[in-house]
C-alpha cells in the first residue's frame, strides 16, 4: 500500500540524484526529521514545533537557491495565494488603518474595497507596501493564466490538492519584464518543495528553462502539468491581483486527484517512473 | 516515529458527518499547532477552518456546528491558564473571525485582572508576536462602535473604554487606544488626552487620523482635522510627515494648500481643513518658515563650494532682516547637518567675522554686507547680554544666599 514514507523515500532518492549539487543540505533536512519530537519518517505533515527546527536550518529557510529560470514569452507570470499569505509577506498596508491580524475575510472585503468582486486587475500597490515574499522568502508562480473562472481547475493542474486551495484567495500577476531584469526567478529545488508531497524534481544536468508540476486535475490519473517558478522579493508594484473567493459553490463540479491512498499510489508511479 | 493517523483519514468523519463534537477535538489540535502543515501555507487559523468548511460535505451544517464548537471551546476557556505562544495567538485568531460570544468578556477580566495579555504564555525562543496588542485587536472586533445605550448591555463597553483609557500612559498601545476611543466616541480632538497624546509623541496622529477620513466621520473631518494639526504644529515636530503617511495609509493624498492642507480622499472627496484667520495666518507663516527651512537643507548638503557658501552667506544676510528667531531656526538646521556657525570672536582676537565650521572642522569666515554684518552683532549680543545678565544674576543670588 502506498503512503507517505514511500513517497518521501521516492522523492528524496530523486532529489538526490537529479539535483545533486543540494545533497548535502537535502541530508541534513532528512536527518532533522529523525530528531524532531517525537521523530517524523516524513515532512508532509509536520507540526507547528518542527517548523521552528525547520526554520533554524538555512537551507529551509531561505529558498529560492535553484538554477536561474528563463522567464516565459507572456506578460505576466500567475500566482494562487490566501489573502493571509498576502499580508502576511509584505511591508506594510495601506488598508485604511485594517491591521495585519484583522479576520481573512475583512483583509479579503478591503482588497475588495468594500464591494463585491468586481474581477477586474488591480494594483497591489494601492493597498500593500514594500516587497511581496513567502515565509521561506520564496513564492511560487507559474505561466498558466489564472482567471477567476478556471482558477479551482487550474490550481488542479498546478498540483494543488482542494485543501491547498485557499477561500479568500488572491489572484497574483506579476510583469514579467521586472522578473527578466531582475533576475529573481529560479527553478524550484527539492529544497524548495521538500515539505511538498506533490512535486516534480527537475534535472539540473538538463539545465531546465522551468521546473514544471503534476496535474492532479482528473481522478485516477496524474499527468505532466505546467510550468512552475519560485521568486524572491518581488516589489508589489510589479504586481497586480484580483480578489477571488473560492468558497463551497465555487468548487464543485470537480474530480480532481485527492489526498489519500489513491492519489499517494498515482503519485508512487509518477516518481517510479522519473 | 509519530504513528498518529495521516491527515486525510483523520479529517474524514468530520468533513462527512460534522458535529460540536468533532469540532471541538479539531480545534485542539489547530490550536496544538498539529495542523500546522496546512495552517503555515495559508496563513492562519481562520484560513485553515474555512478551508474544512468549504471542503465538507454540506458546509452550512459544517459551519453551524463549528460555530456551536467554539462557543463552548471559549466558554470553557480559562484564560489564566499557561499556554504556548502559538496556542494563545491561533485562538486569538479565532476570536477575531468569528468573535464568540464569550470571547470579549474573557479577555476583559484577564487584562481587568491582570493588566496585560499573554504574560502567562510560554514563549519558546525568539518572538515578534505582541499577544496584548493583539488581544485589544481582538476586542476591537466585538465592540467596533460606541453606544448611547446606558442599560445592561452596554457594561461590557464601558469596561472596554475604561481599559482603553487605562492604555493612554503606556507609548506601546497609546496609539491604538486613543484610535479606538476616537471611534468609539469617547474622546474628541479637543479631548486633553488628544492633545496630551500628542505632545508625547507626534507619531500618535498616524493612529488618530484615520478615523476621521472614514466616512462616518466625514462631516466633522475637516474641523477635526485642523485641530490636530494645530496640536501636530505647536509639538515642534514635523506634523506634514505624519499627515502625509497617514493618508497614505488609507489611500488618501495629502498636500499643503496655500490656505490650508488638504487631504484627497480616495473616493473623491476633497477635505480641506477649516482653519480660523488665526490658524490661517499661523499656517502661512509655517509654511514661509518650512520652505525656508528646505532651501537650507538642500544648500547645506552642497556646501562647502564656494558658490554654496556665496549663497548661503545671501540667504543669512535675508534673515537677519526678519526676526532674531529665524536665525535661531538656521544655526539649529546647520546644527543639525554637523556645521556649526559660530559668533566672531572679539575683535581683539582677529578675525572679527561669523564663521561656519564645517564638519571637517574648517572654518569658512562669511563676507557679510556691513549692514548686515552689524545686525548679527547686534543680535549676538544682545543674546550674550542677556545670558551675562543671567549669570550675574545667578551669582548675586547665590552670593546672598550664603
Amino acid at each position: 500500500m502506498s503512503n507517505q514514507l514511500t513517497l518521501y523515500s521516492l522523492r528524496h532518492s530523486l532529489g538526490l540524484s537529479r539535483q545533486p549539487r543540494h545533497s548535502s543540505e537535502l541530508e541534513e533536512l532528512n536527518e532533522l526529521l529523525t530528531t524532531l519530537v517525537p521523530p517524523q519518517a516524513h515532512p508532509y505533515e509536520l507540526e507547528e514545533p518542527h517548523y521552528t527546527a525547520l526554520q533554524e536550518k538555512m537551507a529551509y529557510a531561505v529558498g529560492g537557491r535553484g538554477l536561474f529560470a528563463t522567464c516565459p514569452d507572456g506578460d505576466f507570470l500567475f500566482r494562487l495565494s490566501s489573502v493571509r499569505s498576502v499580508v502576511d509577506n509584505v511591508d506594510g498596508l495601506t488598508l485604511s488603518g485594517i491591521p495585519k491580524t484583522d479576520g481573512d475575510d475583512t483583509l479579503w472585503t478591503a482588497f475588495n474595497d468594500g464591494a463585491i468582486p468586481d474581477y477586474e486587475w488591480k494594483p497591489l500597490s494601492r493597498y500593500v507596501e514594500g516587497h511581496l515574499t513567502g515565509y521561506r522568502k520564496i513564492t511560487w508562480w507559474t505561466g498558466l493564466e489564472l482567471t477567476q473562472h478556471e482558477v479551482v481547475k487550474s490550481a488542479f493542474k498546478m498540483g494543488r490538492y482542494s485543501i491547498n486551495i485557499p477561500v479568500y484567495a488572491l489572484l497574483l500577476r506579476c510583469k514579467t519584464d521586472h522578473l527578466r531584469a531582475s533576475g529573481a526567478i529560479f527553478v524550484p529545488t527539492v529544497l524548495d518543495a521538500f515539505d511538498q508531497e506533490v512535486f516534480h524534481p527537475t534535472k539540473d544536468d538538463e539545465t531546465p528553462e522551468s521546473g514544471q508540476t503534476i496535474s492532479l486535475e482528473h481522478a485516477g490519473t496524474v499527468a505532466v502539468g505546467v510550468d512552475e517558478f519560485v521568486c524572491t522579493a518581488i516589489p508589489v508594484d510589479q504586481i497586480s491581483f484580483m480578489p477571488i473567493l473560492i468558497d463551497a459553490t465555487k468548487r464543485q463540479g470537480h474530480r480532481p486527484v485527492e489526498r489519500g491512498d489513491d492519489g499517494w499510489k498515482l503519485l508512487e508511479s509518477y516518481y517510479s517512473a522519473l | 516515529v509519530s504513528d498518529r493517523k495521516n491527515f486525510a483519514e483523520d479529517i474524514k468523519p468530520l468533513k462527512y458527518s460534522p458535529s460540536p463534537a468533532l469540532w471541538d477535538i479539531e480545534i485542539r489540535k489547530l490550536l496544538r499547532g498539529v495542523r500546522a502543515h496546512i495552517v503555515r501555507r495559508h496563513g492562519g487559523a481562520q484560513a485553515y477552518i474555512e478551508l474544512i468548511i468549504a471542503e465538507s460535505a454540506n458546509a452550512d451544517i459544517a459551519r453551524s456546528t463549528f460555530n456551536e464548537a467554539l462557543r463552548n471551546f471559549v466558554q470553557e476557556w480559562q484564560t489564566a491558564k499557561p499556554e504556548n505562544e502559538y496556542y494563545i495567538s491561533s485562538l486569538l485568531d479565532l476570536l477575531i473571525a468569528y468573535t464568540p460570544a464569550a470571547g470579549s468578556v474573557k479577555l476583559l477580566a484577564h487584562i481587568n485582572q491582570w493588566g496585560r495579555f499573554g504574560k502567562n504564555v510560554f514563549i519558546e525562543g525568539k518572538t515578534s508576536l505582541d499577544l496584548h496588542f493583539k488581544a485589544l485587536h481582538t476586542l476591537q472586533k466585538y465592540f467596533p462602535l460606541g453606544s448611547q445605550n446606558e442599560g445592561a448591555g452596554s457594561f461590557g463597553l464601558r469596561a472596554y473604554v475604561g481599559i482603553l483609557k487605562s492604555h493612554l500612559s503606556d507609548p506601546a498601545y497609546r496609539g491604538h487606544a486613543l484610535r479606538r476611543l476616537i471611534e468609539l466616541d469617547e474622546v474628541t480632538p479637543l479631548s486633553p488626552e488628544v492633545l496630551d497624546a500628542i505632545k508625547s509623541d507626534i507619531e500618535v496622529l498616524c493612529d488618530i487620523i484615520p478615523p476621521f477620513l472614514a466616512p462616518i466621520k466625514r462631516a466633522i473631518a475637516k474641523n477635526a482635522l485642523a485641530l490636530l494639526y494645530f496640536h501636530g504644529l505647536a509639538s515642534g515636530e514635523d506634523v506634514n510627515e505624519q499627515f502625509r503617511q497617514a493618508a497614505k495609509n488609507c489611500r488618501a493624498r495629502f498636500e499643503e494648500g496655500q490656505n490650508a492642507p488638504i487631504i484627497y480622499t480616495e473616493d473623491g472627496e476633497e477635505i480641506e481643513f477649516f482653519f480660523t484667520p488665526e490658524q490661517m495666518e499661523s499656517y502661512s507663516r509655517f509654511r514661509l518658515q518650512q520652505t525656508h527651512q528646505q532651501e537650507i537643507t538642500q544648500l547645506v548638503h552642497g556646501l562647502p563650494d564656494q558658490s554654496d557658501i556665496d549663497i548661503l552667506t545671501s540667504m543669512i544676510e535675508a534673515k537677519l532682516g526678519v526676526d532674531a528667531w529665524d536665525l535661531e531656526d538656521l544655526e539649529e538646521e546647520l546644527e543639525s547637518h554637523g556645521y556649526h556657525f559660530m559668533a566672531p570672536a572679539l575683535p581683539v582676537v582677529a578675525p572679527a567675522v561669523p564663521t561656519i565650521y564645517l564638519p571637517s572642522g574648517e572654518p569658512v569666515p562669511l563676507s557679510l554686507q556691513p549692514s548686515a554684518l552689524d545686525r548679527y552683532l547686534l543680535l549676538h549680543f544682545s543674546r550674550d547680554q542677556n545670558r551675562l545678565v543671567q549669570s550675574f544674576r545667578e551669582k548675586i543670588f547665590g552670593w546672598r544666599e550664603r
